[in-house]
């Protein structure tokens, strides 16, 4: 049996390049990223909320320190802006220079574990109790290879959102979107009676998840040509170019701008869409239609789940932890919720009868229930520009769904190989 | 002769000093991964016992009993163990004094818990602890880890000394015989500063060399009768327990030991130190390190002065280039920025992948547009295609806006202006939106005098020219506001005696206005060229590279990789390369121009 040598190299070399290349700094600052950073007299909670979320995570924070006072250390929340956000967390906290937690989606979760030293596994302080207080499903976003490394705190989904006035009652299948799209259609003077990104393969991943599809498999092997994911892109491709439904080159402003003309009756968005709806339409939300043509299963959109991290080698975990459950359970997540404004990920927010009762929130949570978390695999940011490009590639009729996602599969599958030969040292 | 002797002084007490760190961290490594070996295999051949335990049904207790007689019977009762089951979050057995068990783990063991997820399937070997190596291996049932078992070895494996006191004696003594030389010889004398330090350096990774092949196969000998021993008392005890195990007996190879201490780096380390020595001997020896110190105490307040910006240019602009530059060789990426610069160093791999990229796709398969040739040649004719419009534009503007006697001239100066003092991203936005096949300006536009409308995004000329009208726009109220300035400084005198002379108009403009505009129209185009070669806004915003990335330039590509593809070492390769082609063309233009000014002069 021979045992693989341990991943650090061996120190001589390093030194070589250290010593020789100027880099000595560097290197302790990577030496001493393991060690236990120094205590603050308080947590540091990082997060990008502006407005209402901000006072809302604000007054959570106050409240628990409140409650706490004496006993343990009170929270201090930090904003930052969201664009720098991840790669502030990268480039920190392994460093010891980062908050104590921070607040996130769980899409970059996997690359966080996978180069170390950034988030912590809490596994050992979620009890079976704690478990059963989220929505069913949300913790498998906050999950990598059986490991759980954060607690949700609210989704996002796409849905459907459609003009009263336009749409009376919304449709239950697509094929029922597309007769009431045609009579609303007509593209020459600019009308659409359904419109969305449809080259954007995060809206488009609804459909390909619904007909079974999407970007990889449980075993976390990439099936982007899976014929599931071929009939979903022609289905689409029907709706573009043979039944001339869709607008040409739908950017997401274009999307909303067509929405607030009132020259598009449905649109496929989130809940960040209706910040820019025109105030005086008279909107609605509904769940997204069953594909008729894949025997009436459910689209199944992609949802982004923020959630609280416990950052690696804070001072004291447990501490950390307990802001966490606080923010994640049902104080903090009715506070959030109801000032915040957020879908929560807690079934405690929902036992309130304004929450419970809101239809554009029951609306959302209804969609929530169906759609999958995005993967957060590190190799899935290896998707998106290839996967937006095969979409171009075959709504356009460049070439068949197909050859486009086959050509994509062979441009993913090189990239990720080429990602994961880095990694072949091993980490122990 | 002072000086030659402090050379020679300084210069090995670098060496030496440098060489004795890099043995004791050799030493010191070497020493850590044998022990480390010998408690992995405990580690791992306890796991197996337990694994096997487990699924026969056995209870933790008993797996905790069998794991002691183990270490009993291969007379390892020193090590420290710890079974950790992973249901009920469990220590079930531990042989640390004041830790009983079984009991639930405590807060602060945690990371006893959190380690057995984060263990692959054949073990891990640990950073060292306090009181020795650190090992543990994952207890499997039904291909999932339930538990594991951590190993902390208290007897330590170590070695001899890379470099033995006889061999550090004749190197003093050689030292000393040099030394001597270069007092009596003093021509000989500077040169010493650069032999010496390279000699001692030599040596010392001959006899590491040396050492190392006679001892690494007696210390591999003694780890393999280690892991033996424990190796088969693990079968002793599992017999007893009517257990049946499969597998070989656990076998160190030399890897182990080759993995310790790479003795080929240590070689390169010890002589890049030397380098590192001659070159501080050479400093002093020849004299270059009296005038430095000269220089700086001649004029303090000068330097003092510069100080602040030598320091900010160091820290915001050379580090890091030179960070980038040295991530080139490396094979960077989101996963393995974690370990170590020699795990990760590839040389020249990634320039050879970037160059020699001959991938042009065909055979059936779609062009392959991510080709770096490909996308060269489409930065080359962007700049040159882009440089000519803009100046063109410019210079056309600048001549209408210097026609005598216009009315509002300053008026349509700071309209023309107007789209340089937007910022360009948005400028890139709104030409964005202007290119939409149904809704966008130009294709009405078209539309309204009877045209075709064009899908710009659609294949490469289209969605080429959409980067270039842009471009166009943002790029020519610069070269017009310069051509401006210089035409106003035109002596209007020429013009006149021109006149006089009977010059068209036409070759008054070749003859008398152009030249004189070349002066200041020249700079203004090498750094436009710089600035559209790398003009990432315009393309990433505009076209976005499509189709199928097609379009992309040169920095747009490099961007791509790094936060697209997260390959940061490749990226930083493919920068690069960028910078070099704008190094050979900046010598290249310096030349040109330096060239034309001469004859003007």
């Amino acid at each position: 049996m021979a045992w693989r040598t341990s991943h650090g190299g061996s120190p001589t070399k390093r030194s070589f390049l250290a010593a020789g290349l100027g880099l000595s700094g560097t290197a302790i600052l990577a030496a001493c990223g393991k060690s236990g950073g120094p205590k603050r007299d308080a947590l540091v909670v990082w997060h990008s909320y502006r407005g209402r979320e901000k006072a809302a995570l604000e007054e959570v924070a106050a409240l628990y320190s409140a409650q706490v006072a004496g006993k343990a250390r009170p929270v201090r929340c930090v904003g930052v802006p969201n664009d720098a956000f991840a790669d502030k967390i990268s480039a920190a906290v392994p460093r010891n220079k980062g908050p104590d937690l921070f607040i996130f989606s769980h899409d970059r979760m996997g690359g966080w574990v996978e180069s170390g030293n950034t988030v912590a596994a809490i596994d050992f302080f979620l009890s079976e109790q704690d478990r059963q207080g989220f929505l069913p499903g949300m913790l498998d976003a906050t999950t990598y290879k059986g490991v759980t490394y954060a607690l949700p705190l609210n989704f996002k989904s796409a849905a459907l959102i459609y003009n009263k006035r336009l749409v009376p009652s919304p449709p239950r299948t697509t094929k029922e979107l597309v007769e009431i799209a045609t009579k609303l259609t007509d593209k020459a003077r600019g009308r659409f009676g359904f419109a969305y990104a449809y080259d954007d393969y995060f809206f488009h991943a609804g459909i390909a998840n619904g007909f079974g599809g999407g970007a990889f498999n449980a075993a976390g092997d990439l099936i982007l040509n899976d014929p599931a994911n071929v009939a979903a892109s022609d289905l689409v491709r029907r709706w573009r170019s043979e039944l001339n439904l869709l607008p040409d080159d739908p950017a997401n402003s274009l999307v909303t701008a067509l929405f607030n003309e009132e020259r598009a009756a449905m649109v496929m968005s989130g809940p960040w869409f209706l910040g820019e709806a025109a105030k005086d339409i008279d909107l609605g939300i509904a769940v997204l239609p069953m594909i008729s043509e894949a025997n009436n299963q459910p689209m199944r959109p992609w949802m982004t789940i923020e959630a609280i991290y416990l950052a690696a080698g804070t001072a004291d975990e447990h501490e950390a932890w307990q802001f966490a459950k606080f923010l994640a359970g049902p104080q903090g997540s009715t506070i959030m919720a109801q000032k915040g404004g957020q879908l929560s990920a807690s079934e405690a927010a929902y036992r309130v009868p304004a929450i419970a009762n809101d239809p554009i929130i029951s609306a959302f949570k209804a969609q929530g229930a169906l759609a999958v978390p995005m993967p957060n695999l590190p190799e899935m940011t290896l998707v998106w520009s290839p996967a937006d490009k095969a979409m171009k590639r075959f709504t356009k009729m460049e070439t068949t769904s197909q050859s486009a996602w086959n050509d994509c599969q062979a441009e993913v599958q090189a990239a990720i190989n080429a990602l994961r030969a880095s990694q072949a040292g091993g980490r122990a | 002769m002072k000086r030659n002797l402090s050379a020679i002084f300084f210069a090995l007490l670098m060496v030496i000093s440098g060489a004795v760190f890099f043995l004791q961290q050799a030493a010191q490594h070497r020493d850590e991964a044998a022990s480390g070996a010998v408690a992995l295999v405990t580690a791992s051949d306890l796991a197996k016992l337990g694994s096997a335990g487990l699924t026969a049904g056995l209870s933790d207790q008993t797996i905790g009993v069998m794991m002691a007689d183990v270490l009993k019977r291969s007379g390892r009762d020193g090590d420290r163990y710890r079974l950790v089951m992973r249901n009920g979050k469990q220590l079930a057995a531990s042989n640390w004094p004041g830790e009983a068990a079984p009991r639930p783990l405590n807060l602060n063991e945690k990371p006893l818990y959190d380690l057995i997820l984060g263990l692959p399937m054949e073990g891990a070997k640990l950073k060292p602890e306090a009181l020795g190596a650190h090992a543990a291996a994952p207890l499997v049932v039904a291909g999932q880890r339930v538990g594991m078992v951590e190993i902390v070895q208290t007897s330590k494996t170590s070695g001899p000394a890379l470099i033995s006191p006889l061999q550090w004696g004749a190197i003093g003594l050689g030292i000393l015989v040099l030394a001597g030389l270069a007092l009596v010889q003093p021509k000989l004398g500077a040169w010493a500063g650069l032999a010496l330090p390279l000699g001692v350096a030599f040596v010392l990774g001959q006899f590491t060399g040396a050492n190392l092949a006679t001892t690494s196969q007696l210390l591999l000998d003694n780890l393999n009768s280690t892991a033996r021993a424990v190796d088969e008392a693990m079968r002793a005890v599992a017999a007893s327990n009517g257990l049946t195990l499969a597998g070989d007996v656990a076998r160190l190879d030399s890897a182990v030991v080759a993995g310790a201490v790479d003795g080929a780096a240590l070689n390169t380390s010890l002589l890049f130190l030397g380098g590192l020595g001659a070159l501080i001997g050479g400093f002093i020896s020849f004299g270059a390190a009296s005038a430095t110190w000269r220089a700086l105490t001649e004029n303090p307040t000068a330097y003092a002065y510069v100080a602040p910006a030598l320091i900010g240019m160091l820290a915001l602009a050379f580090f890091p280039f030179f960070y980038g530059f040295i991530l080139s060789f490396t094979d960077t990426t989101l996963l393995n920025q974690g370990a170590s610069w020699s795990d990760r160093w590839v040389g020249f791999a990634n320039y050879a992948s970037i160059l020699g990229d001959f991938n042009f796709g065909g055979n059936g398969a779609a062009f392959n547009y991510q080709n770096f040739y490909w996308t060269l040649g489409v930065t080359i004719v962007w700049t040159v295609s882009n440089v000519v419009l803009g100046v063109a534009i410019g210079l056309g503007m600048a001549l209408l806006l210097n026609i005598k006697g216009l009315r509002g001239v300053a008026i349509y100066r700071t309209l023309l202006i107007l789209p340089w003092a937007i910022p360009n991203y948005i400028t890139a936005l709104t030409w964005k939106g202007m290119f939409h096949p149904q809704f966008g300006a130009i294709n009405q536009a078209i539309q309204a005098f009877g045209g075709q409308p064009v899908q710009w995004f659609d294949s490469v000329g289209p969605s080429f020219i959409t980067g270039l009208a842009t471009n166009a726009w943002l790029s020519f109220p610069f070269m017009m506001v310069v051509a401006l300035g210089a035409l106003q400084a035109v002596d209007e005198d020429m013009y006149e005696a021109a006149r006089i002379d009977g010059a068209s108009p036409w070759q008054q403009f070749w003859l008398i206005t152009l030249p004189s505009l070349r002066p200041a129209l020249l700079p203004a185009i090498i750094v436009s060229v710089v600035w559209t070669f790398n003009m990432f806004n315009v393309i990433y915003l505009v076209s976005a590279g499509q189709p199928s990335g097609a379009n992309e330039i040169l920095v747009t590509r490099a961007y791509r990789i790094a936060f697209e593809e997260y390959r940061y070492g490749y990226a930083a390769a493919y920068s690069v390369v960028i910078f070099l082609i704008l190094l050979i063309y900046g010598v290249f233009q310096i030349r040109a121009t330096s060239a034309t000014e001469a004859n003007n002069k």
